[in-house]
């Protein structure tokens, strides 16, 4: 048997989703789209049943990419059976969904959830009545600690299709359509459906409707203020919740680099330098010098002729140790710790307030507050940043975005080398690279053509985040970093490793040298790893610090470095969400390169550095 | 006397006449309705977005946005 | 009883305000403080950004004394001292995760005494005053058995 779970976003859906599935659940895109779905498996009462997590959709008028996977989903599904999520605190807005499906024939059951959200905030809901209107089961949930959910799979069981004529009727019957005309003709079946009543409903009509049950059924007690409510508001207006955002990003990065240091510079380098790095040295096919060793293991240093292996990963270079240490070892953990930290403050329901406080600015640059979301994540991975973006709206905010975010936003790994290698510059590195993404934002804003829609968006009541759906959702969002980008990185590490064995990295670093030292100052060695830096960035970091320049010369050449594409994974998941626009994307790099890097050079002129 | 949403003052409560726009299916989806009763909770400076409060709910509004719906203010 | 209550975070907000600009200021000059047990962090990130938080927890506090156990003033009292909790905690998580691993390049972890020895003093300032703030949950346990007053809004009962 099938279930589909329908129901406005943020109603509880995904909760009563893990709630009734065991751990075997598919997240995937609804074919030949890039909104994504839910399955999972449960047993009732011995019955095997599939469960689907429909997308989000306020109605099934096809408005928009989830709206319309919905609407492909019921035609899917003919014969499922509905179980329609409604917020018992926004009793109205669900009401409005139901009628729609109960319009369509579809057999469903109401889940009236956050039932003790509502009891909170004073509203009670007559569930009783409310069955008896629509005709069909009502049942009191609160998903979180799975009350309800029982029932609700019992009633789902038994339910059959009902129709919108019935459910006139009942109101009718019950006295409550006031204007409706009915004169007592022969249309009526005892007490089941009026003849004259429409079996299809115009918006405003089922608007109607829905006032009607809703000023029969719900009761508003007085509204009391509580401390929660309180703190929700401060949150949110500027004066107070600026300085507790400010808090928050705090905690944030703070948060971050302790773990990150704990597991990468803690455990994890002592890993790989220690034992993985001489291990593969000692036993990997062809032995120091050979072509596959140098590509896969460890390029070493040759002085006077003299071959000597290399003592950490990070140096070594081959695809196995440097590729594998940085992908596991350093931005694996990264993207953990912020897959965490951003699904805790998703749960609780902050993340619609730092949105709304940073769209005044976001907006500047034609972006929606919650494009905070894709640019945190990018500081620990760009690939499930990109990625990201397609919570934005409109092409024009995906593209700029994308862009943006690849331009100007170090990873993990770049973060982490820069640290390393250069500690005392890294903040200037990385403030310089933060206005970029505002001015070059703003610029592409201008000039592409299309409006940015303007925010509009629920700001939910503060909740305690549940570790069970924390855990599931961070599982499922790194299983699938793990096997998005790491293949690609790999494969990027893996082709400069080919290049720069054949030289032909050191022949194209020859030809351009002019430029790097003519416009953007850097000293000519640094041609090669700038160049191999555009499939591998935070390795050239490292090369880059070897050679012998002046302390601009260095800012000069890793900001160059950071504004490269990001790494051959970052490349790859802007093919697929851009498609075509990634092209675009490519020509503003080659824009901001040259205008940007070149405006630092120039600074270091004016003021006599250089 | 009849004013923009983002006219209104904080705290101010107006009662919804109009709503202009092609986004108005959207508003509506959300709770905003003719006839609802809109209070302004917070405003955000440099033009930035309005937060509300209907029937219960908090909402954040764009600017743009509530240029579009008008409400009557007693 | 609500006047010792005033007096008292009347009293906190003040010292982490002031805790707060030292630390934004030496940081901001590069010099380091130290009246131990405590120390104030130079590091750019700690000592500013850090600081600037703790500046913020205190302006919140001190806001929230007037009107004492009234619900808006109370979230500020509590969202003040939230932000000092992650000033605090944040600075003892950098603490544990630093003392887990061992320095020696052979061995993994640090062994017991010497990661109980990392906890000894001297802490930042946040965290000194860390058990300062925690009285607020008393409050809030008091003001939950509070009426609501005719205006719908919670205050604090004369106790």
């Amino acid at each position: 048997m099938k279930v589909l779970l329908l129901g406005h976003p943020n109603v509880g859906k995904s909760v009563i989703f893990n709630r009734l599935t065991g751990a075997d659940v598919i997240s995937s895109n609804y074919p030949g789209t890039t909104v994504d779905y839910k399955k999972g498996l449960m047993r009732h009462r011995g019955k095997d049943i599939e469960v689907i997590d429909v997308p989000g959709t306020f109605s099934l008028e096809p408005r928009d990419k989830a709206e319309t996977v919905a609407l492909d989903m019921l035609r899917d599904h003919p014969q499922a059976r509905i179980i329609c999520v409604i917020d018992a605190t926004k009793l109205e807005r669900g009401l409005y969904l139901a009628l729609d499906l109960i319009e369509k024939g579809h057999a469903i059951v109401v889940a009236l959830n956050m039932w003790d959200v509502a009891r909170d905030k004073n509203i009670s809901v007559d569930t009783v009545k409310l069955a008896s209107l629509l005709g069909v089961p009502v049942i009191p949930t609160v998903a979180v600690s799975a009350e309800g959910l029982s029932t609700l799979m019992d009633r789902l069981l038994a339910v059959e299709p009902t129709g919108i004529a019935e459910v006139y009727m009942r109101l009718k019957l019950a006295g409550l359509m006031t204007g409706q005309t009915c004169n007592g003709c022969s249309g009526c079946i005892a007490g089941q459906s009026c003849a004259l009543a429409p079996s299809v409903l115009s918006s405003e009509e089922r608007w109607a409707l829905v006032e009607e049950i809703a000023r029969r059924t719900v009761i508003i007690g007085h509204y009391r203020h509580t401390l929660k409510d309180a703190i929700g508001d401060y949150t949110v207006k500027p004066l107070t919740g600026t300085p507790f955002a400010i808090a928050i990003l705090y905690a944030f990065w703070s948060i971050f680099s302790t773990f990150s240091g704990l597991i990468t510079d803690g455990f994890l380098v002592k890993a790989f330098d220690r034992h993985w790095l001489p291990w593969l040295q000692r036993w990997f096919p062809g032995g120091p010098g050979t072509w596959i060793y140098s590509v896969m293991v460890d390029l070493g240093h040759t002085t006077d002729g003299v071959w000597t292996a290399s003592k950490t990963c990070l140096e070594s270079f081959g695809v196995l140790t440097s590729g594998l240490y940085l992908e596991i070892g350093v931005v694996l953990p990264a993207v953990f710790i912020f897959y965490v930290m951003l699904a805790l403050l998703e749960d609780v329901g902050y993340l619609p307030r730092l949105a709304v406080l940073m769209d005044t600015f976001l907006h500047k640059i034609g972006l929606h507050g919650y494009a905070i979301v894709p640019t945190i994540l990018s500081l620990g991975c760009n690939v499930p940043g990109v990625e990201a973006t397609r919570i934005l709206e409109t092409k024009k905010q995906r593209f700029v975005m994308m862009t943006i975010l690849a331009i100007f936003i170090p990873c993990g790994a770049q973060i982490a080398i820069m640290h390393d290698v250069i500690p005392q510059y890294t903040g200037f590195v990385m403030a310089y690279l933060f206005l970029g993404y505002f001015v070059f934002g703003f610029f592409l804003n201008r000039i592409i053509p299309g409006t940015t829609p303007d925010i509009i968006m629920d700001v939910p009541v503060y909740q305690r985040p549940i570790l069970r759906d924390v855990r599931r959702k961070v599982a499922m969002r790194t299983k699938s970093f793990l096997k998005d980008a790491i293949p690609f990185v790999t494969l990027g590490i893996l082709i400069v490793n080919i290049l720069y064995a054949q030289g032909a990295i050191d022949n194209l670093a020859r030809a351009s040298a002019p430029v790097f030292e003519g416009w953007f100052g850097v000293p000519r060695q640094t041609a090669g790893p700038l160049l191999a830096a555009f499939l591998r960035k935070d390795l050239a970091i490292a090369q880059l610090s070897a050679i012998p320049m002046s302390k601009y010369q260095l800012i000069t050449a890793i900001v160059l470095v950071s504004i490269y594409f990001p790494c051959i994974g970052t490349f790859f998941m802007m093919l697929k969400e851009g498609g075509k626009a990634f092209f675009g994307s490519l020509a503003v790099l080659i824009s901001v390169a040259f205008t940007w890097v070149g405006l630092l050079h120039l600074v270091w002129i004016v003021l006599g550095v250089q | 006397m009849i004013k923009d949403l983002y006219e209104l003052d904080l705290g101010q409560t107006g009662v919804i006449t109009s709503i202009d726009g092609g986004r108005r299916h959207h508003l509506t989806d959300l709770g905003l309705r003719v006839g609802k009763r809109v209070t302004v909770l917070t405003r955000q400076p440099f033009r930035g977005p309005v937060v509300i409060q209907v029937d219960q709910v908090t909402l954040s509004l764009g600017k743009g946005l509530a240029h579009k719906i008008k409400v009557e203010v007693a | 009883m609500v006047r010792l209550w005033q007096g008292y975070f009347a009293l906190l907000g003040a010292a982490v305000l002031f805790c707060g600009l030292l630390e934004f200021l030496s940081a901001a000059a590069g010099h380091q403080l130290a009246f131990p047990p405590a120390v104030f962090s130079t590091g750019a990130f700690r000592g500013l950004w850090g600081g600037l938080v703790t500046i913020f927890s205190g302006i919140f506090l001190l806001k929230g004394i007037r009107d004492f156990g009234e619900v808006h003033q109370l979230a500020k009292l509590l969202m003040g001292c939230i932000l000092l909790w992650i000033v605090a905690a944040t600075d003892i998580l950098a603490l544990i995760a630093a003392a887990i691993p061992n320095a020696q390049p052979e061995l993994w972890f640090n062994s017991l005494s010497a990661f109980l020895q990392s906890f000894a003093p001297p802490y930042t300032p946040a965290v000194i005053l860390l058990p300062f703030s925690l009285p607020v949950m008393l409050c809030l346990h008091i003001s939950g058995g509070a009426k609501p007053t005719a205006d719908g809004s919670h205050t604090l009962e004369n106790r």
